[in-house]
Protein backbone atom coordinates (compact mmCIF):
# COMPACT_ATOMS: atom_id res chain seq x y z
CA UNK A 1 0.00 0.00 0.00
CA UNK A 2 2.21 3.03 1.28
CA UNK A 3 5.15 3.48 3.94
CA UNK A 4 5.30 2.25 7.05
CA UNK A 5 4.39 4.79 9.41
CA UNK A 6 4.74 3.03 12.80
CA UNK A 7 6.64 -0.31 13.12
CA UNK A 8 6.87 -2.66 15.82
CA UNK A 9 9.24 -5.37 16.11
CA UNK A 10 9.63 -8.41 19.02
CA UNK A 11 8.02 -5.87 21.07
CA UNK A 12 7.34 -8.33 24.63
CA UNK A 13 6.65 -6.93 28.61
CA UNK A 14 6.10 -9.30 31.10
CA UNK A 15 4.21 -8.16 34.40
CA UNK A 16 5.54 -10.75 37.47
CA UNK A 17 6.78 -13.02 35.03
CA UNK A 18 3.20 -13.33 33.09
CA UNK A 19 3.37 -12.29 28.88
CA UNK A 20 1.24 -9.66 28.58
CA UNK A 21 3.19 -8.98 25.22
CA UNK A 22 5.09 -11.71 23.61
CA UNK A 23 6.87 -10.64 20.53
CA UNK A 24 4.42 -8.57 18.77
CA UNK A 25 5.10 -7.57 15.31
CA UNK A 26 3.08 -4.86 13.80
CA UNK A 27 3.46 -2.37 11.14
CA UNK A 28 1.18 0.16 10.23
CA UNK A 29 0.72 1.78 7.51
CA UNK A 30 0.22 5.63 6.83
CA UNK A 31 -3.27 6.55 5.89
CA UNK A 32 -4.55 2.85 7.05
CA UNK A 33 -6.99 2.68 9.62
CA UNK A 34 -5.74 -1.24 11.56
CA UNK A 35 -7.36 -2.98 13.72
CA UNK A 36 -6.29 -4.03 16.71
CA UNK A 37 -8.49 -7.19 17.93
CA UNK A 38 -8.17 -10.15 20.39
CA UNK A 39 -9.82 -11.72 23.26
CA UNK A 40 -10.01 -10.38 26.96
CA UNK A 41 -6.54 -10.32 28.34
CA UNK A 42 -4.87 -10.52 24.78
CA UNK A 43 -2.12 -7.30 25.58
CA UNK A 44 -4.17 -5.02 24.09
CA UNK A 45 -3.88 -2.48 26.35
CA UNK A 46 -0.36 -3.01 26.88
CA UNK A 47 0.60 -2.79 23.52
CA UNK A 48 -1.16 0.43 23.26
CA UNK A 49 0.48 1.36 26.40
CA UNK A 50 3.91 0.33 24.96
CA UNK A 51 3.59 2.42 21.38
CA UNK A 52 2.67 5.62 23.82
CA UNK A 53 5.69 5.38 25.48
CA UNK A 54 3.56 5.17 29.55
CA UNK A 55 5.51 1.57 29.43
CA UNK A 56 8.88 0.51 28.41
CA UNK A 57 9.30 -2.90 26.73
CA UNK A 58 11.21 -5.87 27.93
CA UNK A 59 12.63 -6.64 24.58
CA UNK A 60 12.31 -5.07 20.94
CA UNK A 61 11.75 -1.73 19.66
CA UNK A 62 9.09 0.72 17.90
CA UNK A 63 10.11 2.75 15.18
CA UNK A 64 7.80 5.89 13.99
CA UNK A 65 8.63 7.64 10.46
CA UNK A 66 11.68 4.63 10.35
CA UNK A 67 13.31 6.58 13.64
CA UNK A 68 13.67 4.20 16.40
CA UNK A 69 11.76 5.71 19.11
CA UNK A 70 11.82 2.66 21.86
CA UNK A 71 13.86 4.91 24.85
CA UNK A 72 11.56 7.92 24.06
CA UNK A 73 9.47 9.08 26.90
CA UNK A 74 5.64 9.73 26.39
CA UNK A 75 5.45 13.16 26.29
CA UNK A 76 8.19 13.26 23.59
CA UNK A 77 6.54 10.57 21.33
CA UNK A 78 3.18 12.98 21.08
CA UNK A 79 5.67 15.80 20.04
CA UNK A 80 6.33 13.25 16.92
CA UNK A 81 2.43 13.14 16.23
CA UNK A 82 1.89 10.10 18.28
CA UNK A 83 -1.31 10.25 20.45
CA UNK A 84 -3.22 7.87 22.22
CA UNK A 85 -7.09 7.63 23.93
CA UNK A 86 -7.95 5.74 26.82
CA UNK A 87 -10.02 2.69 27.61
CA UNK A 88 -12.07 4.92 30.55
CA UNK A 89 -11.30 8.69 28.89
CA UNK A 90 -8.80 10.70 30.45
CA UNK A 91 -9.93 14.35 30.37
CA UNK A 92 -9.36 17.27 33.09
CA UNK A 93 -12.49 16.87 35.21
CA UNK A 94 -12.26 20.38 36.88
CA UNK A 95 -11.58 22.14 34.10
CA UNK A 96 -14.75 23.22 31.30
CA UNK A 97 -14.61 21.35 28.64
CA UNK A 98 -13.24 24.29 26.90
CA UNK A 99 -10.11 24.73 29.11
CA UNK A 100 -9.41 21.08 28.41
CA UNK A 101 -9.20 21.93 24.82
CA UNK A 102 -7.57 25.14 25.79
CA UNK A 103 -4.90 23.20 27.87
CA UNK A 104 -4.06 20.45 24.48
CA UNK A 105 -3.78 23.74 21.91
CA UNK A 106 -1.29 25.84 24.88
CA UNK A 107 0.77 22.48 25.03
CA UNK A 108 0.86 22.05 21.18
CA UNK A 109 2.11 25.75 21.03
CA UNK A 110 4.92 25.13 23.23
CA UNK A 111 6.70 24.87 26.55
CA UNK A 112 4.66 26.41 29.14
CA UNK A 113 6.93 27.84 31.36
CA UNK A 114 5.12 31.17 31.50
CA UNK A 115 4.11 33.20 34.78
CA UNK A 116 2.36 35.99 33.62
CA UNK A 117 -0.33 36.29 31.54
CA UNK A 118 -3.63 34.44 32.27
CA UNK A 119 -3.96 30.97 30.11
CA UNK A 120 -7.24 31.04 29.56
CA UNK A 121 -7.13 34.10 27.65
CA UNK A 122 -5.93 32.48 24.68
CA UNK A 123 -6.92 29.90 21.91
CA UNK A 124 -10.39 30.13 22.66
CA UNK A 125 -11.71 30.36 19.54
CA UNK A 126 -9.17 28.00 17.98
CA UNK A 127 -10.88 25.86 20.64
CA UNK A 128 -14.56 26.37 20.55
CA UNK A 129 -14.33 25.41 17.00
CA UNK A 130 -12.42 22.27 17.93
CA UNK A 131 -15.61 21.67 20.18
CA UNK A 132 -17.91 22.26 17.58
CA UNK A 133 -16.35 20.02 15.19
CA UNK A 134 -18.00 16.96 18.02
CA UNK A 135 -20.89 19.32 18.29
CA UNK A 136 -19.80 19.73 21.70
CA UNK A 137 -20.04 23.75 21.71
CA UNK A 138 -23.11 23.97 23.55
CA UNK A 139 -21.89 22.51 26.69
CA UNK A 140 -18.47 24.26 26.56
CA UNK A 141 -17.97 26.28 29.69
CA UNK A 142 -19.91 23.39 31.55
CA UNK A 143 -17.17 21.24 34.07
CA UNK A 144 -15.87 18.40 32.25
CA UNK A 145 -16.69 16.43 35.16
CA UNK A 146 -20.27 16.92 34.12
CA UNK A 147 -20.14 14.89 31.26
CA UNK A 148 -21.87 11.86 31.04
CA UNK A 149 -19.79 8.68 29.43
CA UNK A 150 -20.14 8.93 26.17
CA UNK A 151 -19.82 12.74 25.47
CA UNK A 152 -16.37 12.00 27.58
CA UNK A 153 -14.82 9.91 25.03
CA UNK A 154 -15.97 12.77 22.67
CA UNK A 155 -14.18 15.78 24.91
CA UNK A 156 -11.22 13.42 24.88
CA UNK A 157 -11.14 12.96 21.22
CA UNK A 158 -11.29 17.12 20.90
CA UNK A 159 -9.08 17.42 23.14
CA UNK A 160 -6.20 14.62 21.42
CA UNK A 161 -7.02 15.52 18.13
CA UNK A 162 -6.28 19.54 19.17
CA UNK A 163 -2.67 18.16 19.25
CA UNK A 164 -3.14 17.67 15.37
CA UNK A 165 -1.37 13.84 15.41
CA UNK A 166 -0.85 12.03 12.95
CA UNK A 167 -1.11 8.72 14.24
CA UNK A 168 -3.87 7.78 17.17
CA UNK A 169 -3.94 4.98 19.19
CA UNK A 170 -7.42 4.28 20.36
CA UNK A 171 -8.04 1.88 22.85
CA UNK A 172 -11.33 0.52 23.00
CA UNK A 173 -13.56 3.79 21.82
CA UNK A 174 -16.46 2.59 21.80
CA UNK A 175 -15.90 0.73 25.59
CA UNK A 176 -19.13 1.26 27.47
CA UNK A 177 -21.03 3.49 24.41
CA UNK A 178 -24.70 3.01 23.94
CA UNK A 179 -25.96 2.34 19.96
CA UNK A 180 -26.04 6.04 18.64
CA UNK A 181 -23.12 7.40 20.78
CA UNK A 182 -21.34 4.62 19.16
CA UNK A 183 -22.43 5.34 15.68
CA UNK A 184 -21.52 8.83 16.26
CA UNK A 185 -17.87 7.54 17.07
CA UNK A 186 -17.83 5.50 13.75
CA UNK A 187 -18.53 8.77 11.69
CA UNK A 188 -16.20 10.67 13.22
CA UNK A 189 -13.21 8.38 13.12
CA UNK A 190 -14.47 7.75 9.15
CA UNK A 191 -13.97 11.69 8.75
CA UNK A 192 -10.56 11.40 9.94
CA UNK A 193 -9.72 8.51 7.58
CA UNK A 194 -7.04 9.34 5.22
CA UNK A 195 -5.98 12.42 7.57
CA UNK A 196 -4.96 10.60 10.64
CA UNK A 197 -3.66 6.88 10.92
CA UNK A 198 -5.53 5.36 13.70
CA UNK A 199 -4.75 1.66 15.25
CA UNK A 200 -8.27 0.85 16.61
CA UNK A 201 -8.40 -1.47 19.69
CA UNK A 202 -11.90 -2.65 20.10
CA UNK A 203 -14.25 -5.21 21.02
CA UNK A 204 -17.28 -4.33 18.75
CA UNK A 205 -16.61 -6.32 15.84
CA UNK A 206 -19.30 -4.85 13.62
CA UNK A 207 -16.94 -1.18 13.84
CA UNK A 208 -14.06 -2.93 13.10
CA UNK A 209 -14.43 -4.77 9.88
CA UNK A 210 -16.59 -1.80 9.26
CA UNK A 211 -13.26 0.44 9.87
CA UNK A 212 -10.49 -1.34 9.61
CA UNK A 213 -8.56 -1.51 6.25
CA UNK A 214 -6.25 -3.86 7.91
CA UNK A 215 -6.51 -6.40 11.41
CA UNK A 216 -4.12 -7.76 13.58
CA UNK A 217 -5.32 -10.59 15.96
CA UNK A 218 -3.83 -10.57 18.98
CA UNK A 219 -4.04 -14.00 21.25
CA UNK A 220 -1.78 -14.51 24.42
CA UNK A 221 0.56 -11.75 23.65
CA UNK A 222 1.16 -12.89 20.19
CA UNK A 223 0.28 -11.41 16.80
CA UNK A 224 -1.32 -14.75 15.47
CA UNK A 225 -2.02 -13.16 11.82
CA UNK A 226 -2.73 -9.49 10.15
CA UNK A 227 -4.74 -9.53 6.91
CA UNK A 228 -8.00 -7.46 5.28
CA UNK A 229 -10.90 -8.04 6.91
CA UNK A 230 -12.11 -10.43 4.51
CA UNK A 231 -9.09 -12.52 5.47
CA UNK A 232 -9.09 -12.88 8.80
CA UNK A 233 -13.22 -13.82 8.72
CA UNK A 234 -11.96 -16.57 6.97
CA UNK A 235 -8.54 -17.67 9.08
CA UNK A 236 -8.92 -20.79 11.00
CA UNK A 237 -6.60 -19.67 13.73
CA UNK A 238 -8.40 -16.51 14.67
CA UNK A 239 -11.50 -18.88 14.77
CA UNK A 240 -9.72 -21.07 16.71
CA UNK A 241 -8.89 -18.74 19.34
CA UNK A 242 -12.10 -17.09 19.37
CA UNK A 243 -14.05 -19.58 19.90
CA UNK A 244 -11.83 -22.35 21.47
CA UNK A 245 -9.63 -19.82 23.67
CA UNK A 246 -12.13 -17.80 25.28
CA UNK A 247 -13.26 -19.74 28.06
CA UNK A 248 -9.93 -19.40 30.41
CA UNK A 249 -10.45 -15.22 30.68
CA UNK A 250 -13.77 -15.35 32.21
CA UNK B 1 -16.18 41.58 41.40
CA UNK B 2 -17.42 40.04 44.57
CA UNK B 3 -14.22 38.58 45.27
CA UNK B 4 -12.17 41.60 44.79
CA UNK B 5 -14.38 43.30 47.16
CA UNK B 6 -14.31 40.86 49.93
CA UNK B 7 -10.05 41.21 49.22
CA UNK B 8 -10.06 44.57 49.22
CA UNK B 9 -11.96 44.24 52.04
CA UNK B 10 -8.97 41.92 53.74
CA UNK B 11 -5.97 44.42 52.73
CA UNK B 12 -8.19 47.25 54.63
CA UNK B 13 -8.53 45.38 57.70
CA UNK B 14 -5.00 44.15 57.38
CA UNK B 15 -3.72 47.90 56.83
CA UNK B 16 -5.71 48.74 60.15
CA UNK B 17 -4.70 46.19 62.47
CA UNK B 18 -1.82 48.11 64.26
CA UNK B 19 -4.45 50.92 64.56
CA UNK B 20 -7.48 48.64 65.61
CA UNK B 21 -5.26 47.60 68.33
CA UNK B 22 -3.98 50.61 69.97
CA UNK B 23 -7.70 51.72 69.71
CA UNK B 24 -8.89 48.67 72.25
CA UNK B 25 -5.54 49.17 74.09
CA UNK B 26 -3.86 45.69 73.27
CA UNK B 27 -0.40 46.53 71.78
CA UNK B 28 0.07 42.93 71.57
CA UNK B 29 -2.36 41.91 69.19
CA UNK B 30 -0.27 43.61 66.59
CA UNK B 31 2.51 40.91 67.43
CA UNK B 32 0.06 38.24 67.12
CA UNK B 33 -1.38 39.65 64.07
CA UNK B 34 2.53 39.77 62.39
CA UNK B 35 2.68 35.89 64.07
CA UNK B 36 -0.58 35.26 61.47
CA UNK B 37 1.20 37.27 58.53
CA UNK B 38 4.27 34.72 58.70
CA UNK B 39 2.22 31.77 59.39
CA UNK B 40 -0.22 32.96 56.46
CA UNK B 41 2.69 33.43 54.13
CA UNK B 42 4.09 30.03 54.58
CA UNK B 43 0.69 28.22 54.90
CA UNK B 44 -0.54 29.85 51.57
CA UNK B 45 2.82 28.57 49.90
CA UNK B 46 2.02 25.18 51.34
CA UNK B 47 -1.55 25.48 49.78
CA UNK B 48 -0.35 26.26 46.73
CA UNK B 49 1.25 22.63 46.96
CA UNK B 50 -1.70 20.75 48.35
CA UNK B 51 -4.38 22.91 46.91
CA UNK B 52 -3.64 23.30 43.40
CA UNK B 53 -0.55 21.18 42.70
CA UNK B 54 -2.02 18.19 44.42
CA UNK B 55 0.83 17.66 46.28
CA UNK B 56 1.22 16.60 49.79
CA UNK B 57 4.03 17.53 51.54
CA UNK B 58 4.70 16.60 54.90
CA UNK B 59 8.49 18.42 55.36
CA UNK B 60 7.13 22.01 54.66
CA UNK B 61 9.43 23.13 58.37
CA UNK B 62 12.46 22.26 56.62
CA UNK B 63 12.24 24.75 54.17
CA UNK B 64 10.63 27.60 56.50
CA UNK B 65 13.37 26.36 59.46
CA UNK B 66 16.15 27.24 56.63
CA UNK B 67 15.31 31.00 55.97
CA UNK B 68 14.70 31.34 60.23
CA UNK B 69 18.90 29.64 60.07
CA UNK B 70 19.99 31.72 56.74
CA UNK B 71 18.73 34.87 58.95
CA UNK B 72 20.50 33.46 62.37
CA UNK B 73 23.50 32.52 60.31
CA UNK B 74 24.27 35.29 58.83
CA UNK B 75 23.68 37.10 62.02
CA UNK B 76 26.15 35.07 64.04
CA UNK B 77 28.77 35.79 61.60
CA UNK B 78 28.16 39.02 61.36
CA UNK B 79 28.83 39.66 64.80
CA UNK B 80 31.85 37.66 65.55
CA UNK B 81 33.48 38.60 62.56
CA UNK B 82 34.17 35.44 61.25
CA UNK B 83 34.13 33.89 58.02
CA UNK B 84 30.72 31.43 57.29
CA UNK B 85 33.41 28.04 57.05
CA UNK B 86 31.39 26.09 54.32
CA UNK B 87 30.97 29.16 51.69
CA UNK B 88 33.93 29.04 48.91
CA UNK B 89 34.39 32.47 49.55
CA UNK B 90 35.51 34.81 52.40
CA UNK B 91 32.21 36.04 53.64
CA UNK B 92 31.30 37.74 57.30
CA UNK B 93 27.29 37.37 56.92
CA UNK B 94 25.29 40.34 56.71
CA UNK B 95 22.54 42.10 58.72
CA UNK B 96 21.03 43.78 55.97
CA UNK B 97 17.36 42.77 55.47
CA UNK B 98 18.02 42.91 51.48
CA UNK B 99 20.45 40.18 51.68
CA UNK B 100 19.23 37.84 54.85
CA UNK B 101 15.26 37.82 53.26
CA UNK B 102 16.46 37.29 49.24
CA UNK B 103 19.25 34.58 50.50
CA UNK B 104 16.67 32.98 52.99
CA UNK B 105 14.40 32.57 49.85
CA UNK B 106 17.20 31.35 47.30
CA UNK B 107 18.28 28.70 49.79
CA UNK B 108 15.40 27.23 50.34
CA UNK B 109 14.61 27.40 46.97
CA UNK B 110 17.47 25.88 46.63
CA UNK B 111 16.96 23.02 49.14
CA UNK B 112 13.83 22.27 47.96
CA UNK B 113 14.84 21.55 44.35
CA UNK B 114 17.22 18.91 45.76
CA UNK B 115 14.24 17.52 48.04
CA UNK B 116 11.94 17.89 44.96
CA UNK B 117 14.54 15.94 42.59
CA UNK B 118 14.54 13.05 44.31
CA UNK B 119 10.84 12.83 46.10
CA UNK B 120 8.20 13.82 43.62
CA UNK B 121 9.28 10.50 41.29
CA UNK B 122 6.91 9.05 43.95
CA UNK B 123 3.34 10.05 44.42
CA UNK B 124 0.66 9.87 47.23
CA UNK B 125 1.90 8.26 50.51
CA UNK B 126 5.10 7.72 49.71
CA UNK B 127 5.32 11.22 48.28
CA UNK B 128 4.15 12.21 52.45
CA UNK B 129 6.87 10.24 54.06
CA UNK B 130 9.75 10.98 51.63
CA UNK B 131 9.15 14.55 52.13
CA UNK B 132 8.64 13.97 55.85
CA UNK B 133 12.01 11.80 56.18
CA UNK B 134 14.34 14.91 54.32
CA UNK B 135 12.76 17.27 57.16
CA UNK B 136 13.40 15.23 59.70
CA UNK B 137 17.20 14.35 58.59
CA UNK B 138 17.51 18.49 58.14
CA UNK B 139 16.01 18.57 62.11
CA UNK B 140 18.57 15.84 63.26
CA UNK B 141 21.53 17.67 61.07
CA UNK B 142 20.72 21.01 62.49
CA UNK B 143 20.98 19.09 66.40
CA UNK B 144 24.38 17.68 65.00
CA UNK B 145 26.21 21.24 64.53
CA UNK B 146 26.83 22.53 67.78
CA UNK B 147 28.73 25.84 65.77
CA UNK B 148 25.21 27.00 65.29
CA UNK B 149 23.94 25.96 68.58
CA UNK B 150 23.26 22.36 67.93
CA UNK B 151 19.95 21.36 70.18
CA UNK B 152 19.43 25.21 71.93
CA UNK B 153 19.93 26.72 68.26
CA UNK B 154 20.98 30.35 67.50
CA UNK B 155 19.98 33.34 69.12
CA UNK B 156 19.26 36.53 67.14
CA UNK B 157 20.41 39.89 69.01
CA UNK B 158 19.79 42.40 66.30
CA UNK B 159 16.87 41.98 63.79
CA UNK B 160 17.18 42.30 60.09
CA UNK B 161 18.29 46.00 58.78
CA UNK B 162 15.52 47.13 56.00
CA UNK B 163 15.80 50.44 54.53
CA UNK B 164 13.15 53.04 55.52
CA UNK B 165 11.67 50.54 58.46
CA UNK B 166 13.00 49.91 61.98
CA UNK B 167 12.13 46.17 62.63
CA UNK B 168 12.02 46.67 66.46
CA UNK B 169 9.24 48.67 66.25
CA UNK B 170 5.78 46.41 66.06
CA UNK B 171 4.23 48.61 63.75
CA UNK B 172 7.10 48.66 60.91
CA UNK B 173 7.83 44.97 61.19
CA UNK B 174 4.03 44.42 61.19
CA UNK B 175 3.91 46.24 57.55
CA UNK B 176 6.58 44.53 56.61
CA UNK B 177 5.31 41.26 56.82
CA UNK B 178 1.87 42.33 55.81
CA UNK B 179 3.28 43.79 52.49
CA UNK B 180 4.85 40.80 51.78
CA UNK B 181 2.21 38.46 52.53
CA UNK B 182 0.32 40.21 50.05
CA UNK B 183 3.04 40.93 47.45
CA UNK B 184 3.17 36.54 47.64
CA UNK B 185 -0.49 36.14 47.71
CA UNK B 186 -0.71 38.03 44.50
CA UNK B 187 2.34 36.78 43.13
CA UNK B 188 0.79 32.82 43.42
CA UNK B 189 -2.69 34.21 42.48
CA UNK B 190 -0.83 35.45 39.20
CA UNK B 191 1.20 31.88 38.84
CA UNK B 192 -2.03 29.88 39.24
CA UNK B 193 -3.98 31.43 36.62
CA UNK B 194 -0.83 31.61 33.83
CA UNK B 195 0.31 28.69 31.74
CA UNK B 196 2.81 27.18 34.24
CA UNK B 197 -0.10 27.23 36.79
CA UNK B 198 -2.62 25.71 34.09
CA UNK B 199 -0.30 22.92 33.50
CA UNK B 200 0.19 22.48 37.44
CA UNK B 201 -3.33 22.11 38.23
CA UNK B 202 -4.05 19.81 35.37
CA UNK B 203 -1.31 17.54 36.50
CA UNK B 204 -3.27 17.00 39.46
CA UNK B 205 -6.13 16.29 38.08
CA UNK B 206 -4.65 13.48 35.36
CA UNK B 207 -1.07 13.76 34.98
CA UNK B 208 -1.52 10.27 32.88
CA UNK B 209 -3.29 12.51 30.26
CA UNK B 210 -1.13 15.26 30.33
CA UNK B 211 1.86 13.57 29.89
CA UNK B 212 0.79 11.94 26.89
CA UNK B 213 -0.46 15.35 25.98
CA UNK B 214 3.33 15.91 26.00
CA UNK B 215 3.85 17.48 29.07
CA UNK B 216 7.13 16.33 30.82
CA UNK B 217 5.37 17.23 34.43
CA UNK B 218 8.09 16.38 36.38
CA UNK B 219 9.88 19.76 35.72
CA UNK B 220 6.94 21.85 36.30
CA UNK B 221 6.22 20.36 39.86
CA UNK B 222 9.48 20.60 40.07
CA UNK B 223 9.78 23.56 39.50
CA UNK B 224 6.12 24.47 41.79
CA UNK B 225 7.79 22.63 44.18
CA UNK B 226 10.79 24.87 44.86
CA UNK B 227 8.91 27.92 44.25
CA UNK B 228 6.68 27.14 47.31
CA UNK B 229 9.78 25.92 49.32
CA UNK B 230 11.68 29.19 48.94
CA UNK B 231 8.24 31.29 49.76
CA UNK B 232 7.85 28.86 53.30
CA UNK B 233 12.12 29.96 53.78
CA UNK B 234 11.40 33.87 53.45
CA UNK B 235 7.88 33.33 56.18
CA UNK B 236 10.79 31.59 58.36
CA UNK B 237 13.58 34.54 57.86
CA UNK B 238 10.64 36.59 59.43
CA UNK B 239 9.77 34.72 62.03
CA UNK B 240 13.46 34.43 63.02
CA UNK B 241 13.34 37.81 63.18
CA UNK B 242 10.32 38.10 65.39
CA UNK B 243 11.48 35.74 67.47
CA UNK B 244 14.73 36.39 67.54
CA UNK B 245 15.81 33.25 67.17
CA UNK B 246 16.20 30.03 65.25
CA UNK B 247 16.30 26.40 66.42
CA UNK B 248 16.31 22.65 65.05
CA UNK B 249 12.72 22.56 66.92
CA UNK B 250 11.07 24.71 64.08
CA UNK B 251 11.83 21.97 61.60
CA UNK B 252 10.77 19.18 63.65
CA UNK B 253 7.54 17.00 61.72
CA UNK B 254 5.30 18.57 64.31
CA UNK B 255 5.38 21.87 62.46
CA UNK B 256 5.10 20.95 59.64
CA UNK B 257 2.10 19.30 60.67
CA UNK B 258 0.98 22.37 62.54
CA UNK B 259 1.02 23.95 58.63
CA UNK B 260 -1.14 21.18 57.50
CA UNK B 261 -3.58 21.56 59.94
CA UNK B 262 -3.68 25.33 59.68
CA UNK B 263 -4.64 24.68 55.66
CA UNK B 264 -7.00 22.07 56.85
CA UNK B 265 -8.94 24.15 59.21
CA UNK B 266 -8.60 27.36 56.36
CA UNK B 267 -9.79 25.20 53.14
CA UNK B 268 -7.05 24.05 50.71
CA UNK B 269 -9.47 25.16 47.53
CA UNK B 270 -8.59 28.84 47.70
CA UNK B 271 -4.95 30.57 48.09
CA UNK B 272 -6.74 32.82 51.12
CA UNK B 273 -7.68 29.80 52.76
CA UNK B 274 -3.95 29.03 54.06
CA UNK B 275 -4.01 32.66 55.69
CA UNK B 276 -7.28 32.15 57.09
CA UNK B 277 -5.98 29.14 58.74
CA UNK B 278 -3.31 30.39 60.32
CA UNK B 279 -5.74 33.52 61.71
CA UNK B 280 -7.84 30.53 62.49
CA UNK B 281 -4.90 28.55 64.29
CA UNK B 282 -2.98 30.86 65.97
CA UNK B 283 -6.23 32.88 67.10
CA UNK B 284 -7.31 30.04 68.66
CA UNK B 285 -4.27 28.99 70.17
CA UNK B 286 -4.11 32.89 72.13
CA UNK B 287 -7.62 32.63 73.27
CA UNK B 288 -7.88 28.69 74.65
CA UNK B 289 -4.32 28.92 76.05
CA UNK B 290 -5.84 31.79 78.33
CA UNK B 291 -8.62 29.49 79.54
CA UNK B 292 -6.25 26.29 79.67
CA UNK B 293 -2.61 24.96 79.44
CA UNK B 294 -4.70 22.02 77.83
CA UNK B 295 -5.84 23.72 74.88
CA UNK B 296 -4.72 21.10 72.27
CA UNK B 297 -7.65 19.20 74.11
CA UNK B 298 -9.96 21.86 72.29
CA UNK B 299 -8.66 22.55 69.33
CA UNK B 300 -8.58 18.65 68.12
CA UNK B 301 -12.71 18.15 67.87
CA UNK B 302 -12.55 21.75 66.35
CA UNK B 303 -10.24 20.35 63.61
CA UNK B 304 -12.21 17.39 63.51
CA UNK B 305 -15.36 19.67 63.08
CA UNK B 306 -14.22 21.31 60.27
CA UNK B 307 -13.37 18.11 58.74
CA UNK B 308 -16.26 16.58 58.97
CA UNK B 309 -18.92 19.66 58.54
CA UNK B 310 -17.13 22.68 56.91
CA UNK B 311 -15.87 20.22 54.16
CA UNK B 312 -13.30 22.97 52.33
CA UNK B 313 -12.40 24.37 55.79
CA UNK B 314 -13.05 27.76 56.36
CA UNK B 315 -13.19 29.15 52.92
CA UNK B 316 -14.98 26.68 51.94
CA UNK B 317 -17.99 27.65 54.15
CA UNK B 318 -17.82 30.91 53.41
CA UNK B 319 -18.10 30.25 49.70
CA UNK B 320 -20.62 27.72 50.34
CA UNK B 321 -22.70 30.49 52.42
CA UNK B 322 -22.81 32.84 49.69
CA UNK B 323 -24.04 30.87 46.84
Amino acid sequence: MSSKLLEVKGLSKAFLGIKANDDVQLSIHAGEVHGLIGPNGAGKTTAISLLSGELRPDSGQVFMDGKDITNLSAWRRIHMGLARSYQISRIFPDMTLLQNVQVSLQIAHGHSFRFVAPAFGSHGDEALAMLAKLGLEDRAHDLASSLAHGLRRELELAVILARKPRMLLLDEPMAGMGKTESIRITQLLEQLRGQVTMLLVEHDMDVVFQLADRISVLVQGHVVATGTPEDIAKNPQVRAAYLGGEDHDG
Amino acid sequence: MNKLALASLMILLGLAVPHLAEAVGDPFLTTMATRMAIMGMAVASLGFLVGFAGLVSFGHAAFFGIGAYVVAILFKHHSEASPIPFLPFAWEGSLSGMVQLPLAFIASFLFALLVGALSLRTRGVFFIMITLAFAQMLYHFMISLPDYGGEDGLSIWERSQVPGLDLYNDYDFYYLCFGLLVGVLLLLRMIIHSSFGVIIRAASQDEARLATLGVPVFRYRLLAFALAGGIAGLSGALAANLYEFSGPGLMHWSRSGEMLVMLILGGMGSLFGGVAGAIMFIGLEEILAGWTEHWALILGPILIMVVLFAHGGLMGFFSRGRS
